[in-house]
């Protein structure tokens, strides 16, 4: 089970003096749906691009399946499907004709045009021109093509933009059945929601940088609940906490400790109440994802 | 090979590279044709003046200068359309990311503006042979210089081809092509004007007619052969070059 499709070593690419990629190590498995993460301008395309042999990497080995991408590339991408940032989309074609020019480079059979019509909703538009589409639709069309070769990775870049929040559940749905065929897929996104309901295995990305990758539990158990303590008196409570070798962390006015189990949550405020410190306050505070990401990123507000 | 000519045919389909497979012969032609009515007079004495041997001669005299300056336009154009497709799809990302090799696709991409340009010189041959025929030209169809004249032509812009693909396939901003496209075409004229610029290649479409006039008057070309020989071997070196640069690129 634990096959190893996909990994890089030491992958870089540096643009004259910038680095947009720097030393990533990406490990992928049979059946996994790796969430590739990370904010706006971390480097997650530039990776995916290198990962298809759009662009040679400055420095460090691919290799998917197994085999080298410098030496077999077309062998490699034979059995990988793709969609890389905003869709590709010929105008003057119709849907069903765009799906069918992609059908002949990769010489697969008719029918699985109507099919991957059929997996992404299509059907009923597959005979207008693509230029009348929505981005939502657009972005549909991108996804068959990526599924019309029935490929074994599927590497999705940002797979929900622009789609309403019916169509973002939809492809989310279909994403989660892939594995369930044997599929790997590697799905890249900068909403970390999104990632979180969708993948097994996470790596996040920033400044070209690695800073995260193992199973999405590991990243939920950082979550782990924590105990914020209000008292009239702050440092006092420490000490008190400390003579009993209790470790706590005094941020401002508040405690925090790392248990809640009520038991100990009573004891806690039966010792400080005891020792004369005034309680007003006992609460359970829960990071949420979101905040585990921007400590991990270290970027606050929009990403 | 046969798959992916037949994917960029479909991809070809509603686009504009029909208009600008017509447009040319069609213009030169319709010039042809009020030239050879409305100035008859004129044209006639021309004929004469220049000792043509019979109308026909003096058509292809006639012709070839627009239609040396005309065909380089046609390639510039053409070349722009078929590679702009995969520009304004976004295209490239996809197409590439395919199992087939960056060469075939170059190489098919560069067959279907061949095959346009085949298309194009064919109609312009038709309407010759039907303008001849329908402003009654004495003499039987000399179909060979007729033919000569076209199909020579599509040899001799060859390297113009192949350098315009590349440019139009490498710079997505087409309005960049389409000026060093036209520029050329028109550098062509000049330079053919002169004795010993007239050996550049850009200069050959414009010369490249079996007939020309000489001191004695209108007569055949004896440079054409040279022109073929030379612009082939070039041509092919230029594709050659042109797609494995293509095949080296990052893509964006």
């Amino acid at each position: 089970m634990n096959e190893q499709i996909l990994m890089t070593n030491d992958l870089t690419k540096k643009y004259m003096k910038h680095t947009s990629v720097d030393g990533i190590n990406l490990r992928i498995e049979r059946g996994q749906i790796y969430g590739f993460l990370g904010p706006n301008g971390a480097g997650k395309t530039t990776t995916i691009r290198m990962l298809l042999g759009l662009i040679k990497p400055t420095q460090g080995t691919i290799k998917i399946f197994g085999q080298s991408l410098k030496k077999n590339r077309l062998q490699i991408l034979q059995r990988i499907g793709s969609l890389v940032e905003s869709p590709t989309y010929y105008g003057n074609l119709t849907g069903r004709e765009n799906l069918e020019a992609v059908r002949r480079l990769r010489d697969l059979p008719e029918k699985r045009v109507n099919e991957v019509l059929e997996i992404v909703r299509l059907t009923k538009v597959a005979n207008r021109l693509t230029k009348e589409y929505s981005l939502g639709m657009k972005q549909r069309l991108g996804i068959a093509v990526a599924m019309l070769s029935n490929p074994d990775l599927l590497i999705l870049d940002e797979p929900t933009n622009g789609l309403d929040p019916s169509g973002i559940q939809e492809i989310r749905e279909l994403i989660k059945e892939l594995p369930k065929a044997g599929m790997s897929v590697l799905v890249s996104s900068h909403m970390l929601s999104e990632i979180d309901q969708m993948a097994t295995q996470v790596g996040i990305i920033n400044n070209g940088k690695m800073i995260f990758q193992d199973s999405i539990e590991r990243l939920r158990q950082k979550r782990k609940p924590l105990l914020k303590v209000g008292v009239s008196d702050g440092m006092k409570a420490n000490e008190i906490l400390k003579e009993r070798k209790l470790k706590a962390n005094l941020q401002g006015d508040f405690l925090w400790l790392s248990q809640t189990e009520p038991a100990f949550v009573s004891e806690i405020n039966s010792i400080l109440v005891h020792a004369g410190v005034s309680v007003y306050r006992l609460e359970e505070v829960t990071k949420t994802l979101e905040d585990i990401f921007l400590e991990l990123t270290g970027t606050e507000g929009s990403l | 090979m046969k798959k992916i000519l037949q994917a960029d045919q479909l991809k070809l389909k509603r686009s504009s590279l029909l208009i600008i497979v017509l447009l040319v012969p069609l213009l030169i032609l319709a010039y042809e044709l009020v030239n050879f009515t409305y100035r008859a007079e004129f044209v006639e004495k021309q004929a004469e003046m220049f000792g043509a041997g019979s109308m026909w001669m003096f058509l292809l005299y006639d012709n070839s200068l627009l239609f040396g300056l005309g065909c380089p336009l046609a390639v510039t154009l053409a070349a722009s359309v078929i590679a702009n497709i995969e520009h304004q799809a976004n295209g490239w990302k996809q197409t590439l990311s395919m199992p087939i090799s960056r060469g075939k696709i170059y190489l098919s991409k560069f067959i279907w503006l061949t095959i346009s340009l085949f298309l194009s010189t064919t109609i312009f041959l038709i309407g010759m042979v039907l303008l001849g025929k329908l402003l009654g030209f004495e003499g039987n169809i000399p179909l060979v210089l007729l033919m000569g004249d076209c199909y020579g032509m599509l040899i001799t812009v060859l390297p113009m081809m192949a350098f315009q693909f590349w440019l139009s396939m490498t710079i997505k901003n087409q309005a960049f092509s389409i000026l060093i496209g036209s520029i050329s075409a028109i550098m062509g004229l000049f330079l053919a004007a002169a004795q010993t610029t007239r050996w550049f290649p850009l200069a050959y479409p414009i010369q490249s007619s079996t007939v020309i006039l000489q001191y004695e008057g209108i007569g055949y070309n004896p440079d054409f052969s040279a022109y073929l020989v030379i612009n082939l071997i070039l041509g092919i070196i230029l594709i050659f070059i042109g797609s494995r640069h293509f095949a080296k690129r990052n893509v964006q």
